[in-house]
């Protein structure tokens, strides 16, 4: 019955509402990521997604498709038929890459029998700056890969073996010859999210290596350090690291990655304005906003995240 | 590096940079008094009142120069701006060395004039060598870093023919009109050249000035704006500009020069204090002071 991640055995029961009620409790109450798959005697398979402990969205999965439904509407729910239930813990990259496929267009599926075939595919989708979520399945394992604006993310993906999905992540080599599906990007929130937190992370980026030409690697790392204190007390799995700005936290809603960023933002504007004047803080903001992509600065711009509102 | 919590590194940093202002508004009233009073031979402007007047300027020089340096190696070797800082720093020790060897041909010729062309000379030009690359090296980073380099290296060399053509054509002009006729051509050229210069930094400077505004790291480049000013009437005085002024106003000019030529090392020491104390103590002031 398993959808995704199929080798995973997860923590697997047969039994009533209750039951389920109870395993949406102990994501609750762990405040951890992950995925509960509910399928009834009717064979209808639903999925509930948990953003640390918080239910970021239930699906109804038919067929290739996938459709937002309230739980307590279900049928099986409502006449507390007997279901079978697996409930995955995942981390917050796995479980938010499982939130945009269940978020995506109906995916396009592809055979690919040969290395030479994948490359092919690859090549072409980098030229082509592809964005979409690769699951790739084979008969020992599944793999979820993220490719945003054709660059395959390494730390977005994820994959099941038959230990678990921590560890021992096959080469794709060894996963020949698999199948594909390819989910293409929505304008649901999930998506918009994505956007968001790629083009504020891409922007930081920027941003830090603009400013450290101009003002050294000494008053670059204290702004970072100044980052991270400013992160501490909210629990958000955002860190800068070197350049780049590490994010790894599944944030179920648009606005409260933004309300993370606002922050971020303002605060090294701040830093920026007070070191180098804010006509020139102003202008390497500007300059590093237009580096993210136009879908990313759309996103950023909806939550009113723009250059312009983080100088005096 | 520890980073202490804001509040202790703010009051400490606020400390220091409010004692060092205090010191440097004592100093700039003890020049003055030593200025207007002339303690030491009364009314006739002494060798002990100028030797006086000559360590009240040669101690902000040596401040401007020490912070300028020690900011400069909080760098990284590969960080762009050491190099900007370190020209800058070398600049100001060109002038600290100018400020001794005023106070050594003092000394020597203190009955007589000096040399048409001194040691002074030598430091004050390569002093301004040394400003000119940093500026050339901030403006370079600022607006051509991403860009065109080579560009930027083409902009800089066109500044540096236009500003000797230029005082080639003002040196023309004051022997023309009379002035410095009883200088020889080549120290008269120098002489132009100061003023040439602190014309084209000093307008560098007040470039930064509006582009960094309040920040921290345009505050430095605002002492070459104070010594544009002052060596501007300096260098007028020099070349018999006197003579065309009142002498009430000739003093007057004269206190304003050699007063905010004083302040103009203050002002770029204190400014790399504050730089400094950023990068040491790893807080970003909240107060933009």
């Amino acid at each position: 019955m398993s959808r995704f991640l199929r080798h995973i055995k997860g923590h697997q029961i047969t039994g009533s509402v209750a039951d389920l009620e109870a395993q949406q409790a102990e994501f609750r109450t762990q405040q951890v990521s992950g995925l509960i798959e509910i399928e009834d005697d009717s064979s209808q398979l639903v999925l509930i997604v948990f953003a640390r402990g918080t239910m970021a969205g239930t699906y109804l999965l038919a067929g290739e498709s996938s459709t937002p439904v309230i739980l307590a509407e279900l049928p099986a729910i409502r006449q507390n038929r007997r279901l079978s239930l697996r409930s995955l813990v995942l981390t917050d990259p796995e479980a938010r890459l499982l939130w945009l496929i269940l978020n995506a267009q109906p995916p396009l599926v592809h055979e690919v029998p040969t290395q030479e075939r994948w490359l092919d595919w690859l090549n072409a989708n980098q030229a082509a700056q592809t964005s979409t979520i690769v699951e790739i399945s084979s008969r020992e394992s599944d793999r979820l890969m993220c490719m945003h604006a054709g660059q395959l993310l390494e730390d977005e993906g994820c994959s099941d073996t038959q230990q678990n999905t921590q560890e021992a992540i096959p080469a794709l080599s060894t996963m020949l010859p698999f199948q594909i599906r390819l989910y293409k990007p929505s304008v649901s929130q999930a998506w918009q999210t994505f956007y968001l937190q790629m083009g504020a992370s891409k922007w930081l980026h920027h941003l830090f290596v603009s400013y450290q030409r101009l003002v050294g690697q000494r008053l670059t790392w204290i702004a970072q350090q100044h980052i991270t204190s400013a992160l501490e007390g909210w629990d958000i799995k955002i860190h800068p690291e070197s350049h780049k700005v590490v994010d790894r936290h599944f944030f179920p809603q648009i606005g409260l990655a933004a309300e993370v960023y606002r922050a971020l933002l303002m605060n090294i504007g701040e830093q920026m304005s007070i070191v180098v004047g804010d006509r020139l803080a102003q202008r390497l903001l500007d300059r590093a906003f237009e580096q993210a992509l136009p879908v990313e600065q759309a996103a950023l711009q909806s939550q009113r995240l723009v250059p312009a509102a983080f100088t005096a | 590096m520890k980073i202490l919590s804001p509040n202790q590194s703010n009051q400490k940093a606020t400390l220091i940079k409010l004692g060092s202002i205090v010191v440097s508004i004592l100093l700039l009233a003890v020049y003055i008094w030593f200025y207007r009073s002339e303690p030491f031979e009364g009314p006739g402007y002494g060798y002990l009142d100028n030797w006086s007047l000559d360590i009240l300027t040669f101690l902000p020089a040596v401040a401007a120069a020490f912070m300028a340096t020690l900011t400069a190696v909080q760098f990284q070797p590969h960080d762009i701006p050491r190099r900007i800082w370190l020209s800058f720093a070398v600049g100001w020790w060109c002038w600290v060395a100018g400020e001794i060897a005023g106070m050594v041909y003092d000394y020597f010729y203190w009955e007589t004039s000096y040399p048409d062309l001194t040691l002074i000379d030598l430091c004050w030009s390569a002093g301004y060598a040394f400003f000119g690359l940093a500026l050339f090296y901030q403006f370079r980073l600022i607006y051509y870093y991403e860009d065109n380099q080579r560009a930027g290296n083409r902009l800089y060399l066109v500044l540096l023919l236009v500003a000797l053509l230029l005082t080639f054509s003002l040196t023309l002009l004051a022997r023309h009109f009379g002035l410095g006729e009883d200088i020889a051509w080549f120290p008269l050229y120098l002489g132009i050249l100061y003023p040439v210069f602190d014309l084209v930094e000093g307008s560098a400077a007040l470039w930064l000035f509006f582009l960094f505004g309040r920040g921290k790291w345009g505050r430095p480049w605002w002492g070459l704006i104070f010594f544009a000013i002052a060596d501007s009437i300096s260098i007028y005085f020099w070349i018999g500009g006197e003579n065309n002024l009142a002498e009430e106003t000739v003093n007057i000019l004269s206190s304003f020069s050699d007063t905010i030529y004083v302040a103009g090392y203050l002002i770029v020491a204190l400014a790399f204090l504050s730089i400094y104390l950023t990068l040491r103590s790893g807080a970003i002031l909240h107060s933009k002071a």
